[in-house]
């Protein structure tokens, strides 16, 4: 019975997504409306004739109102799936973003899976050896790695790992997986850090609870008090922080990609943004937008997931967000 | 004021607030990590404020012969591309990228505390309308939206600043609001509505004072985000524009050059970890302080 | 082996803990002895080391700064603080467990309840298949008066004496020899009280258990205990049958704690509360911990520590100046 509501909060949770896109797509349309320049001069270069611009800027429909051209945009985008072509190459930007969105989502992820892949079991090193020497360490390779930049790792590593050692490619995804090694660990120092702090303060939070005393009253060892009792109980903000992360990670990964030349959405972005080939910006932000919404989406039903008193929640219909908030505090 | 009022204070009285401040103080100085953090940030912000008055050469000073030069006694970091002292550079940068840092913030927490203000403060649809509008900024991701606006309103330091400070307000936004609607749970407020406090009284002086701690903490590792973010912009050429020497725009021109001279990308990332760092011990230490309940 | 003598036995126990940077006393040479089947009673004020010494009996005391520092716990004739962690591991929940305070938080909120209840029985039962452990958690489930199909739902589907009876389940699940009960009732409403404590009385006659009650309530311990100890500032002051203490309290802080009780039979108008407040457990008066609040103290009772004075057949009290307040009591 519970189940069959958690299916309409589900489906509820998905439907909010559609003005959520809808209205990301009027925002970011809007915004670009004030980028510098004339579209038509861009397209056509510097040696266009004053006619042949005008002729240019009446048949993109920039003289038309701006509901106009924002309906137009909304229609191609929504019903016709285009997003429209490259205003310098003339090619299919949705073509592009097909091609180039996988290889980001696949950098990210696996960035994503070393910095909580190791963040938190250092978080937990730390926690279960609180203010002793496995603690004090961990923390200071958190702290370090907040405060490196990244890119400038990035930088770093090309220096000693393709430059000096010669072990690993320094860009481009010619070479497989081995062309994600180095962007991934660039990118995931920051994740990780913030990943073994909060895995250290929840589970620190999380091993003082009566549950966990009882846990050991019962002769339940060592280690399955950690993994199986505080783990699960200390997981639930690490999942709020997977899922922000994620969203950091997005696009903090642009600028790891221009470092490495890694042909994603962050090169194409960035590389829009240089060349003023504004449509590229506009198309590529509004589908990372998509992309983040979905992933959130994702999260919060992996809260339900672990915790039973959100999943009741949810299916009861209550306010979640603020019962959400709370429940770290008394987990 | 009416009398009454008076005994509706929050926590954080006037009178208090004095021996409040003290007691945070005296919690920080407690804290090593946390001393050191500071000790470095107001070294750098008197670094960069007399910086002009001790570089060792000029920052813009072009020297053919020294181009690529290693470190030695006379460039200690050595020299870039066209022979200007790195160490001069990094010195000024300190003025380009702590400010930035800092304003962004600044900017940010103004209008970002106004928004949540407005939204705890009216409730209802207001808040509702609020909420909705950064849901959808929100689901830009950060650095997308910096990107944007840098896009739009071109490069140069301003323009970096206005265009990182528009990415964290909503965060600032949402922040606030959701402190306001924790703070508003407590008792103090239940007593100050039921002696008719009228209701911006009660934002001004008795929610928004007790929402402050975790805002400061949140400015203070905003700021160290803040500086990292800044150099980004730079370094893919959307924010501050070389010759600028700002670290993250040093590092953008010398990128080319990693090859042949390392030593002009290291010292200008150095010196933006070096500022995080300390930012991220004093925002630790800050936090702790404020807030001991979220102490271990 | 002496079977209903000396079951178990508590010697010289010493436990103390870090507190930012100075060592808090919590439990300054507790020894006491119960018998097979037996309830004895540990009552005392908030803060006195009462849970401290049930939690050194199991060794589940924080890690963080907290240690044994002197005294042996003998359970059947074998010191518990000298086994090995593995050992210990094998008699936690199987041959002593423990009931908590608080039934709102003792359960793990993302774990059926069931569950919770069948992984003491996995851990300590030779049959370890999921089928046994399951039936044997519903069949608990049962004995504590809960519908055994709510085996799936988890602690916050729960009301606080469900909690309780559930925790409870938990503790008797491997049918224990000892139960330390830690203020089983306190956290819960009045009218739950008493079916707790009628549960927790009639599975211990079945099973024949021998149990450590905790409180601070004086009827509680009227209602249920054999023996009794009073506990302050981390030393047992009195120490006797429940008739003995109750008919002739004979330790100051005893006589106290009786004042503080409203009695039904006489028409009083206030009560008798302690004067002062207990000692900070990082700073110990030298002699008797009670001495600063103790209206019959004198210059012995502050000096060296307080030997253990006999009034009748087990009958303890840690005080120097008995006979005579006795006398001036009359």
């Amino acid at each position: 019975m519970g189940d069959k509501r958690m299916v309409k909060y589900v489906i509820k949770r998905i439907l909010w997504m559609i003005p959520i896109v809808l209205a990301v797509t009027i925002l970011v349309f809007t915004l670009m409306i004030f980028c510098p320049g004339n579209p038509a001069e861009i397209i056509l270069g510097a040696t266009a004739t004053e006619a042949d611009i005008a002729a240019k800027t009446e048949e993109l429909g920039l003289n038309d109102p701006y509901l106009v051209r924002l309906g137009d945009y909304m229609v191609s985008v929504f019903v016709k799936h285009d997003l429209g072509d490259s205003w310098i190459s003339g090619v299919d930007i949705m073509g592009s973003i097909a091609e180039r969105l996988p290889r980001t989502m696949i950098l990210t992820l696996i960035t994503l899976f070393i910095a909580f892949g190791l963040g938190i079991p250092l978080g937990i090193i730390a926690a279960t050896n609180q203010n002793r020497w496995p603690d004090n360490l961990s923390m200071l390779i958190a702290l370090i790695g907040v405060a490196i930049p990244n890119f400038w790792l990035a930088l770093m590593l090309i220096l000693v790992f393709s430059v000096n050692l010669g072990w690993l490619p320094a860009m481009g995804i010619d070479n497989g997986i081995f062309s994600y090694i180095l962007p991934a660990l660039s990118g995931c120092m920051g994740a990780l850090a913030g990943c073994a702090r909060q895995t250290r303060s929840s589970m620190l939070e999380v091993i003082r609870a009566d549950y966990i005393t009882t846990a050991r009253s019962k002769g339940v060892p060592e280690r399955d008090v950690i993994v199986k009792h505080a783990l699960k109980n200390a997981l639930i903000p690490i999942i709020t922080l997977f899922g922000s992360t994620f969203g950091h990670l997005l696009g903090g990964m642009m600028i790891i990609e221009t470092v490495f030349s890694l042909p994603g959405m962050g090169t194409y972005i960035i590389g829009a943004v240089n060349n003023r080939d504004y449509p590229i910006v506009q198309g590529g932000t509004i589908f990372l937008a998509i992309t983040f919404s979905l992933c959130m989406l994702a999260v919060d039903l992996l809260y339900a997931a672990v915790d039973p008193r959100i999943k009741a929640q949810y299916a009861s219909n209550k306010k979640v967000k603020k019962t959400k908030k709370e429940v770290p505090a008394n987990a | 004021m009416p009398e009454a009022t008076m005994t509706a204070k929050s926590p954080k009285t006037k009178a208090r607030k004095n021996s409040e401040f003290l007691r945070v103080l005296r919690q920080l100085s407690k804290n090593k990590a946390a001393m050191i953090g500071l000790v470095i940030f107001v070294l750098e912000i008197i670094i960069a404020i007399i910086a002009p008055l001790i570089v060792p050469y000029d920052y813009t000073m072009l020297d053919m012969t020294n181009c690529f030069a290693t470190p030695s006694l006379a460039h200690p970091f050595g020299c870039d591309d066209m022979g200007r002292d790195i160490f001069s550079r990094v010195l000024i940068g300190a003025r380009y990228s702590i400010s930035s840092g800092v304003l962004a913030v600044g900017i940010a927490m103004i209008f970002g505390m106004a928004i949540g203000a407005i939204a705890g403060f009216f409730g209802g649809w207001v808040d509702n309308i609020i909420m909705r509008i950064l849901d959808v900024i929100q689901a830009i991701p950060g650095m997308l939206m910096m990107i944007v606006i840098s896009a739009i309103l071109g490069p140069g330091f301003v323009n970096t600043i206005i265009a990182m400070a528009f990415g964290s307000i909503s965060g600032m936004a949402r922040m606030l609001r959701a402190q306001m609607l924790k703070v508003r749970e407590n008792e103090y407020i239940e007593a100050a509505v039921s002696i008719n406090c009228s209701k911006l009284r009660i934002v001004m002086s008795h929610l928004l004072p007790n929402c402050m701690s975790p805002m400061i903490v949140q400015g203070t590792m905003g700021v160290a985000q803040a500086i990292t973010l800044c150099a980004g912009l730079s370094f893919i050429g959307l924010g501050v524009q070389p010759p600028t020497p700002e670290w993250g725009a040093m590092l953008a021109g010398a990128r080319q050059f990693i090859r042949q001279a390392p030593h002009l990308v290291f010292f200008p990332g150095l010196a933006i970890a070096i500022t995080v760092l300390a930012l991220n011990l004093m925002g630790d230490g800050l936090r702790d302080a404020l807030d001991p309940k979220l102490k271990n | 082996m002496s079977e209903n003598k000396e079951f178990l036995s508590v010697k010289d126990l010493v436990v103390e803990y870090m507190s930012d940077g100075q060592v808090v006393h919590a439990v300054n040479g507790v020894s006491l002895k119960l018998e097979r089947g037996k309830t004895l009673g540990l009552v005392g004020e908030t803060g006195a080391g009462k849970t401290t010494i049930a939690k050194s009996i199991l060794q589940i005391l924080p890690d963080v700064g907290c240690r044994i520092a002197g005294g042996e716990v003998h359970l059947d004739g074998e010191d518990l603080l000298k086994l090995p962690e593995h050992e210990m591991r094998k008699i936690r929940g199987n041959k002593i467990s423990m009931i908590f305070q608080d039934p709102m938080t003792a359960l793990n909120p993302v774990q059926r309840v069931g569950d919770q209840i069948a992984e003491v029985v996995r851990l300590h039962s030779d049959d370890k298949s999921h089928a046994h452990c399951e039936k044997r958690a519903k069949e608990m489930l049962e004995i504590v008066g809960i519908p055994a199909e709510r085996y799936y739902e988890y602690p916050h589907q729960f009301s606080g004496g469900m909690k309780q009876r559930v925790v409870i389940a938990i503790a008797l699940a491997c049918n224990p020899d000892l139960l330390l009960a830690d203020e089983p009732t306190t956290a819960l409403d009045v009218t739950i009280q008493a079916q707790v404590l009628d549960l927790i009385a009639e599975l211990r006659e079945k099973y024949n258990t021998a149990m450590l009650l905790i409180t601070h309530d004086m009827g509680v311990v009227a209602q249920v205990c054999d023996d009794v100890a009073v506990i302050y500032a981390g030393n047992i002051v009195e120490y006797g049958t429940k008739e003995q203490i109750f008919d002739h309290p004979t330790h100051p802080y005893t006589v106290g704690l009786f004042g503080a009780i409203p009695s039904m039979s006489e028409d009083e108008e206030w009560l008798h509360p302690i004067d002062g407040l207990p000692p900070d457990p990082t700073d110990l008066p030298q002699g008797c911990a009670f001495a600063p609040r103790c209206k019959y103290a004198t210059d012995e009772c502050r000096k060296g520590p307080i030997a253990v004075y006999k009034t009748a057949d087990g009958h303890d009290c840690r005080c120097c100046n008995m006979n005579k307040i006795a006398e001036q009591e009359g």
